[in-house]
């Protein structure tokens, strides 16, 4: 059934039908905007594990992430690529972007502004921010984004986070209905996806889901961290015997645990709004509180409902964000739960967090 | 090789009793119980002086801790904290201090009342400020500034900071984000905002931005005055202690020393055979590696890190000027950064540049790269990129360092 979602040619059948591709980097990018100028947003994975020619033009300490997407863009992986679109969410994307619009051709590229402070000021300033950059798809594109399109691509986007939403329900089930892998490669494909298309399909997906016979049962896992867009860390981590119940990756529920608010007369307001009050990866909080404070808060939350048997910290050296949070997060979440911390960098050292991941289990028990 | 004698200009001598008035205040301060906060590089420092907070930085104090030799054990603490080796040397030590400070170099750090982000050098600062505020159990306030991008200001001069021009919804957001932060130290103080007293306190900023800026021009005569030891304490006036008076007569010294070195045509080594510049935080453990260059005849006309510290300011329009200082320029897209260091790397008609790369800094690292590349396309200059932690020597010990300068220098010849 997974497979269905999988179609290598779907971007390029988007090009024939005269669809431009915009890559985005970040769950922060309001995709709603680029939707709205008729572009299709794709989120670039990274799937290069070679790093052959980016080291002649990074250091090669920083994250995977920004290592496998740029590495891909040197060698042509990324040649359907119309624009792409950066935001200063943090010091790599900051850097990255400079190095991407030098070094990788295309015909627009863009830097957002975000603002990482949650209050009055940064709303007003990240709201006329967003409308800059529509008037820049504007010109560049020499399309009109309406109001009704933004809307319009605004409810398209709220029933793509819903939809996730009830998808994530089907792990929660005791046993689950669905593996913390397939929940990953079913939201990776519709990262590549325009998202009226995947809405229409993972309805239906759901719908023959909730007919479907539970899994095994095994220890249940609730893991946080990097965004990870390779499967192969979730399937590894389920083949030593447990089950993810969750994710709040930046490509897991941090992606899609928010909606736009339809009811605010300027779309672009209710954008900006939605994405500051998103949850946060560490890179914005609310003036008066820690970012660290309220990532624990929404994990906490969700670890009450869940009850999972123990919680996966997914690191990587190389993720400043990850990197300054992990050692507070790792001492209040060893209060609740017990912790694995799982540093990884690609090529995977399978064995070796095979090795780790299997003593955590034994601990468990 | 013949080693020459370095006639340093003696700015590190008018330091001491610069740094003893900066300690006198604080301690003062702390006797009267002001609140101290823990600041970053390019924080709008001029308001401290406003609201006589007590102004400490952990930045400053990590690079302290690496010139005194103290810095390895305290990184080596911080590991056993469980953090990574490629977060700022800066976060490392400050963050060991906090854990273990009879590891610590002394004085130590007072304990904050607060913390303070912001983004204008890095978002590591956002992060650092996060971790110490939790370590203390103390508030952080953020503030937000903006990064800059070639569609808000054109270009921009690599010294005085004079933009072709300037996005009028960043500079009002930038303003506005200032104004909420003299309300949080309102809050903090209970004392309502002295206007008099800011327009006067950035009189003094004014002021030291313009010997800030005459000081640099002057570095770049031909030959090179100065030692890039003369240099090392410019980042500490201009990054934290902007807007003091203690810091206005630093330079205003400074720029005496300098004027009648460059009057008298004399530079810091009596054969200046090649002109380089520098680019990166300084290796403080062992500033003496420029002198080590310096003494081959190798000087350094021009420190693009250095010349952070000066922004021209207009105490005319005070919250606008101090807006543009914190929409900082260490920190902006790169064809921005690279179109205004070739245009002084021209004018101080150089032979090569040493860049130093700090592991776990991400804005002086990512940048190496692009200068060396723009450095010999466009001006045909080579370069040396060195990985050099700035406060963690064991990365690249000196004397390996040393070799990779020899075999450069070997080269320009």
């Amino acid at each position: 059934m997974i497979e269905e979602f999988y179609d290598s040619g779907r971007i390029r059948e988007y090009i024939q039908r005269g669809k431009r591709i915009i890559g985005t980097f970040c769950s922060y990018t309001p995709e709603e905007i680029i939707h709205a100028a008729g572009l299709v947003p794709v989120r670039l994975f990274g799937e290069t594990v070679d790093i052959m020619n980016a080291y002649s033009y990074i250091p090669n300490w920083l994250c995977y992430y920004s290592k496998r997407t740029f590495e891909e863009g040197l060698i042509g992986n990324y040649d359907f690529l119309d624009g792409f679109v950066f935001l200063t969410s943090d010091d790599t994307n900051q850097l990255m972007y400079s190095i991407w619009k030098k070094n990788i051709k295309v015909e627009y590229s863009y830097m957002l502004q975000f603002p990482f402070s949650v209050d009055g000021t940064s709303k007003n300033f990240f709201t006329k921010v967003l409308e800059k950059f529509k008037r820049s798809l504007e010109d560049h594109y020499s399309v009109d984004i309406t109001d009704k399109d933004l809307k319009d691509s605004i409810e398209v986007y709220n029933r793509y986070r819903s939809l996730l939403k009830e998808l994530y329900k089907y792990r929660f089930y005791t046993p689950p209905k669905i593996s913390g892998s397939d929940v990953l490669k079913i939201n990776l494909a519709g990262y590549s996806m325009l998202k009226e298309e995947f809405n229409d399909k993972i309805e239906e997906y759901i719908n023959k889901l909730s007919d479907e016979e539970g899994l095994p049962d095994k220890p249940r896992l609730y893991v946080t961290g990097i965004p990870i867009y390779d499967p192969l860390v979730f399937e590894m981590i389920e083949s030593c015997g447990f089950t993810i119940v969750f994710d709040d990756l930046c490509n897991g529920s941090r992606n899609f645990d928010f909606e736009i608010n339809e009811t605010i007369s300027n779309p672009i307001e209710a954008i900006a709004e939605g994405y500051l009050l998103k949850p946060t990866c560490g890179t914005c909080s609310r003036q008066k509180s820690l970012a660290i404070d309220e990532r624990l808060s929404y994990i906490n939350e969700r670890l009450k409902t869940l009850n999972p048997d123990g919680i996966v910290i997914i690191g990587d050296k190389g993720c400043e964000l990850c990197a300054f949070s992990q050692v507070e997060l790792r001492k209040e979440l060893a209060k609740i739960k017990p912790v694995l911390y799982l540093e990884i960098d690609f090529p995977l050292a399978k064995e070796q967090h095979r090795t780790r991941i299997e003593a955590f289990l034994e601990s468990l028990s | 090789m013949q080693k020459q004698k370095i006639n340093l200009l003696g700015f590190g001598k008018l330091f001491g009793p610069t740094y003893k008035r900066h300690l006198e205040r604080q301690n003062e301060l702390l006797e009267k119980k002001r609140p101290c906060g823990w600041f970053f590089g390019y924080h709008p420092s001029e308001l401290n002086y406003v609201f006589d907070i007590v102004n400490i930085f952990p930045e400053q104090y990590s690079a302290y801790c690496a010139s005194r030799g103290d810095s390895p054990r305290m990184i080596d603490d911080y590991y056993s904290m469980g953090y990574g080796p490629f977060l700022c040397d800066y976060f490392k030590c400050s963050v060991a201090a906090i854990d273990k400070p009879e590891l610590a170099t002394k004085p130590l750090m007072p304990r904050p009342d607060f913390t303070v982000d912001h983004h204008s050098i890095c978002f590591g600062h956002r992060d650092m400020a996060e971790i110490h505020a939790r370590m203390y159990g103390v508030k952080r306030y953020s503030l937000a500034f903006p990064y800059i991008r070639k569609e808000d200001i054109g270009s921009f001069d690599d010294i005085t900071k004079i933009t072709e021009w300037m996005d009028k919804d960043l500079l009002e957001y930038t303003i506005q984000v200032l104004r909420d932060f003299v309300t949080f130290l309102e809050e903090v103080t209970g004392e309502d905002f002295d206007d008099d007293k800011f327009k006067s306190v950035m009189k003094v900023s004014e002021e030291t931005s313009r010997y800030f800026i005459e000081i640099f021009k002057l570095f770049m005569s031909k030959p090179t005055p100065g030692s890039q030891i003369d240099l090392a304490n410019y980042p500490f006036i201009g990054f934290f202690v902007h807007g003091s008076k203690y810091g206005l007569d630093y330079v205003k010294n400074c720029y005496e020393l300098i004027k009648e070195r460059v009057n008298k045509k004399e530079g810091v080594v009596p054969e200046e055979k090649f002109r380089l510049m520098t680019h990166g935080i300084m290796p403080w453990h062992t500033l003496s590696l420029y002198n080590y260059l310096e003494e081959s005849g190798a000087t350094f006309p021009l420190n693009p890190y250095a010349h952070c510290s000066a922004v021209l300011h207009d105490s005319t329009k005070p919250f606008e000027s101090l807006a543009r200082r914190v929409s900082t320029f260490c920190n902006v897209e790169h064809e921005l950064m690279l179109d205004a260091l070739i245009k002084k790397a021209k004018d101080a008609d150089l032979d090569g540049a040493i860049l130093f790369e700090n592991t776990g800094c991400r804005i002086v690292s990512g940048v190496m790269r692009p200068i060396k590349k723009a450095l010999y396309e466009e001006l045909g200059i080579p370069s040396l990129i060195v990985e050099a932690p700035q406060c963690d020597l064991r990365a690249m010990p000196p004397e390996r360092m040393k070799t990779q300068f020899d075999a450069f220098i070997e080269s320009l010849r």
